[in-house]
């Protein structure tokens, strides 16, 4: 933290699977502005420094914004780096690292378990055996395959607050002797369950390895409370990287240094986000915030409404087997733009998996990409439902949460050659609810805010109303039970010139409504009485004062889920129709 | 200074999957958890030799020594006989009160003891073995104490992208010069016990079977089809895939490559590639002579008459060679702009490739 000072410049890291970037906060005027930002390949592997990257792209910053960053390291010695970079304050978010290997012992299947799981899930650890209260009559083959398997962390849960006691000792003990077992190589371990037994835990445990001593991930009453248990494994994840990643912490050398995963400090800046927004004027529509990433390494959610929130990391392109496979491949091949055959959608798949940073060249492998992309933000969303059964809301009225804004970013997103095409892929993807505005990170900054807010809290909201944000479009999702080609809803614009108009929005139809961006307009929303549009219940409407994205303001009466056609040539023209329609 | 538009990019440095007719070879086998060296340095190893082992115990159960002489568990700790470390035999006595009710626990199965806990001593009956063998041909060059060594050679190495995960060697063996035909247009009769086969392309899952039957030591391929990765997964001897899934045209500078070895030992090591470490799956062919090729790292800058891979696009897995390199951005049909290279096929087709798309096979131009 940084005393005593009105304003400071932050230079901002971010370490990717594919690539760095680097992007420099300073206060202009009393407004703290973006910049610029650098990027360069991430630099990983046997021989690599990751600080190359570092390097290449503060450099590229500086060709940029004319202003030396890099200098020579004074104490510069065989183990440090040449250069150190000066600023007042460095921030870092990474995804670049490799995934950590993490056992859980619990109790419930759908208690600690269910805790645990979706604890793992929300950061990247990858799953090395899962183990219940069921397993607990074959301790030795349990033992066995963590032995085996040789986990970085084994995460102990059960029992609520005062809850059992017994079962979870025993694992505990098991834990001991996996610990004694890999003597040279034993895992940590994480203890967030029924505290009563905290001493016990900490007499049998601490002698022999470092312990994590955690609040309950389940205190009571079905609530989960994760992010005491996510910050710390955040932490844990963040030294690791530090050790197995040179270059680094050397090149930020003595200054102010902030570092998280790029999921956690994502997560911690919805759950900002989420707060402010968390005084509805009609709390029949709840209204929350979700953040996304589709990253080169791994794809993030993250939501928060109502004092809820939630994370979920998943890996970009993780090789698939058996059915799973068959049905990506399924999908991927039905939201292809383009007439393709399933065994081109395979060898595109398989190829992709050896090299995770190839960019498409060709309308082929863009509506390859954007496709697998939509279908990766389908499975990420259903699972972030499933970890988090409040994240479909339907709380109140009995309606699904409408998320305003939804922020995204990632390659496929940003540096989508149309923005129709980012908007769709949102849309197809996520299938929003109510009324929405899509919001695309274009410099991946907003992970950064949420570090740099523990710091300097009034930067982040000087830098989510800047550019470095761009508004793709307000999006109304009129949802109805009637039948395709019916109207739904009836849509009066009035606009600055006084040229208003209305529109009728028939159910099946996707429009686009051309508001320059900038431009304020007043949107009437008149629904027919079966129909959902965000305002309380069916056939309530209201009006909107909206301000135009890159694609106006977008009508989504597709209903949901979005349905494809069977046939193919009428799918591929369909698909090409929304596109067309959105500019794409 | 206004808000930043626009991202300043570097030119791109781009991944390495080297092929080099004769080149230093040094890798790492090392176990995960410390055990026992088996090598010495400067000792010349074969693929099939352990480097390194650990013993590694299992199937771990307590026994209630309070319980069984009648004591206290604070005191059953003076009554044990032996330590703690100690392998004992079934039957043997692990503890004894010679009161005025002598009593004694014996150990129910062979093991270790290894540890002490609340009157409870803990038996390891069983023990794992980790091993990590060579895998290629050479001398271990250095010993990482405890874990494993480095093993050291020199010769053709052939760099693939796609491995089934398993390890083995034998003789080189061509089946078609050119690499152009798929395996299963040949006969596979006169196929010899042992033999690493060389072969363009593959789509038959039915040429696997009589691969098994012929005892084959490897299989190395140019492309594979996709339909067939989990096949190639199950079978029992080590398969490569040099250039990506679907048909392919060949590596000119593979197929020169493998020509030249033809007859010689050549190990596989079709291990899964792991970014972090580095390793990708390869051929080792040991030579005894030969002009060391320059090491390019796992990344290195792209350059004039480097002999490349495409990894995107429609000449996915294709070879040829730089032919030019741009410092500006290209507008591709896909609308994305991006830095490029110019990329003469091997069919002297000259395309313009995202450099972010190519990978750097070798800094030479290969003999024909």
């Amino acid at each position: 933290m940084v005393k005593g000072r009105t304003s400071i410049t932050v230079l901002g890291l971010d370490l990717g699977r594919i690539n760095t970037r680097a992007m420099l906060i300073r206060n202009v005027a009393g407004k703290y502005t973006l910049q610029g930002c650098g990027t360069a390949p991430t630099y990983l592997g046997s021989g690599l420094r990751i600080g190359t990257g570092i390097e290449q792209a503060v450099q590229n910053l500086q060709v940029g914004i004319g202003r030396v960053l890099l200098r020579p390291n004074e104490k510069s010695s065989g183990h440090t780096d040449p250069l150190s970079l000066r600023t007042d304050q460095v921030v870092s978010v990474a995804s670049a690292g490799p995934w950590i290997k993490t056992a859980l012992l619990g109790l419930t299947e759908e208690g600690s378990l269910r805790a645990c799981k979706t604890l793992l899930a929300s950061l990247p650890l990858e799953n090395v055996g899962t183990f219940g209260l069921t397993t607990q009559v074959y301790e030795q083959d349990v033992i066995d395959t963590l032995v085996h398997s040789q986990p970085d962390y084994l995460i102990i849960s059960g029992g609520e607050d005062a809850g059992a006691e017994k079962p979870l000792l025993r694992w505990v003990e098991a834990a001991r002797l996996i610990c004694l077992l890999l003597a040279a190589a034993k895992p940590e371990i994480l203890f967030a369950g029924n505290p009563l037994v905290e001493e016990t835990v900490r007499r049998r445990l601490e002698p022999i390895t470092k312990l994590h001593v955690l609040p309950n991930l389940r205190p009571g009453d079905g609530r989960m409370d994760l992010i005491p248990a996510q910050n710390a494994l955040d932490h844990e994840i963040i030294r690791k990287w530090r050790e197995g990643l040179p270059g680094w912490i050397d090149l930020t050398g003595p200054f102010n240094h902030a570092e998280a995963t790029t999921g956690f400090a994502l997560a911690r800046m919805v759950r900002f986000l989420s707060q402010t927004k968390a005084h509805p004027t009609k709390p029949s529509a709840t209204r929350g915030v979700l953040a996304l990433n589709l990253g080169g390494g791994s794809t993030t959610l993250t939501a928060g409404v109502d004092g809820h929130s939630g994370l979920l990391t998943q890996k970009r392109w993780e090789i698939l087997e058996g059915e799973e496979q068959e049905s990506v491949m399924r999908s991927v091949h039905r939201w292809t733009a383009v007439p393709i055959s399933s065994e081109e959608v395979h060898q595109y798949l398989s190829n992709h998996q050896l090299y995770d940073s190839i960019v498409p060249d060709n309308v082929s492998e863009l509506a390859l990409s954007q496709a697998y992309a939509r279908v990766q933000l389908q499975k990420t969303t259903h699972l972030f439902a499933k970890n988090y059964p409040w994240y479909q809301g339907q709380s109140g009225s009995g309606f699904h949460t409408c998320y305003e804004p939804i922020i995204a970013s990632g390659a496929v997103l940003t540096q989508a050659p149309k923005p129709g095409q980012a908007m769709l892929m949102l849309l197809d993807g996520i299938q929003p609810w109510g009324i929405t505005t899509m919001v695309l990170d274009k410099f991946h900054i907003l992970p950064l805010l949420g570090l740099i807010g523990n710091v300097e809290p009034v930067l982040p909201v000087h830098l989510l109303a800047s550019s470095a944000f761009e508004n793709l479009g307000t999006v109304i999702v009129p949802t109805s039970d009637a039948p395709e080609g019916d109207v739904i809803l009836k849509v009066h614009v009035e606009v600055e010139s006084g040229k208003n108009y209305s529109v009728d929005i028939l159910q099946g139809d996707l429009r686009r409504l051309v508001i320059p961006p900038g431009s304020q307009v007043i949107l009437g929303l008149d629904p027919e009485p079966h129909t959902y549009v965000g305002f309380g219940d069916r056939g309530e409407g209201g009006r909107l004062r909206v301000v135009g994205g890159i694609t106006g303001v977008v009508i989504d009466a597709r209903g949901r889920p979005i349905l494809l056609p069977q046939e193919n040539e009428l799918r591929v023209a369909k698909l090409h129709q929304w596109e067309s329609i959105l500019g794409g | 200074m206004g808000e930043a538009s626009d991202e300043k990019k570097a030119m791109t440095d781009v991944g390495v999957v080297r092929r080099a007719k004769f080149i230093d070879i040094r890798r790492i086998r090392r176990l995960p958890v410390p055990g026992n060296v088996l090598v010495k340095l400067g000792e010349a190893v074969q693929p099939e030799d352990v480097i390194a082992e650990a013993h590694i115990p299992t199937k771990v159960q307590s026994l209630d020594i309070a319980r069984g002489l009648g004591v206290l568990p604070s005191e059953a700790a003076s009554f044990m006989v032996r330590d703690l470390g100690e392998v004992v035999q079934q039957g043997d006595v692990i503890a004894q009160y010679d009161g005025s009710l002598p009593r004694l626990v014996r150990a129910p199965v062979g093991g270790k003891l290894l540890d002490w806990q609340n009157g409870q001593v803990i038996l390891a009956s069983g023990a794992k073995f980790e091993q990590v063998k060579a895998v290629m041909i050479g001398e271990a060059s250095e010993i990482i104490l405890n874990f494993g060594a480095v093993i050291r050679t020199q010769g053709c190495l052939i760099q693939g992208v796609w491995g089934n995960g398993r390890a083995g060697s034998g003789v080189l063996t061509l089946l078609d010069p050119k690499l152009e035909e798929p395996l299963d247009a040949f006969e596979m009769d006169a196929l010899e016990q042992g033999q690493v086969l060389a072969a363009g392309y593959c789509s038959q899952k039915d040429v696997f079977p009589l691969l098994v039957k012929k005892s084959l030591a490897g299989l190395i391929l140019g492309s594979l089809a996709p339909e067939l990765i989990g096949i190639a997964k199950g079978q029992p001897f080590p398969i490569i895939v040099l250039q990506g899934f679907g048909r392919i045209p060949s590596d000119l500078l593979s197929v020169s490559l493998l020509t030249d070895c033809a007859g010689e030992q050549a190990c596989i090591n079709a291990c899964d590639r792991d970014v972090f470490k580095s390793t990708r799956p390869e051929v080792m062919i040991p030579l005894k002579d030969g002009e060391p090729d320059i090491e390019l790292g796992s990344r290195s800058q792209l350059a004039l008459g480097q002999w490349v891979q495409v990894i995107g696009g429609k000449a996915f897995g294709q070879t040829g060679e730089v032919v030019a390199l741009s410092t500006d951005e290209t507008l591709f049909e896909s609308g994305i702009n991006l830095p490029s290279v110019q990329v003469r096929l091997h069919s002297d087709e000259e395309i313009t490739v995202p450099s972010q798309n190519l990978v750097i096979l070798s800094d030479l131009y290969p003999e024909q």
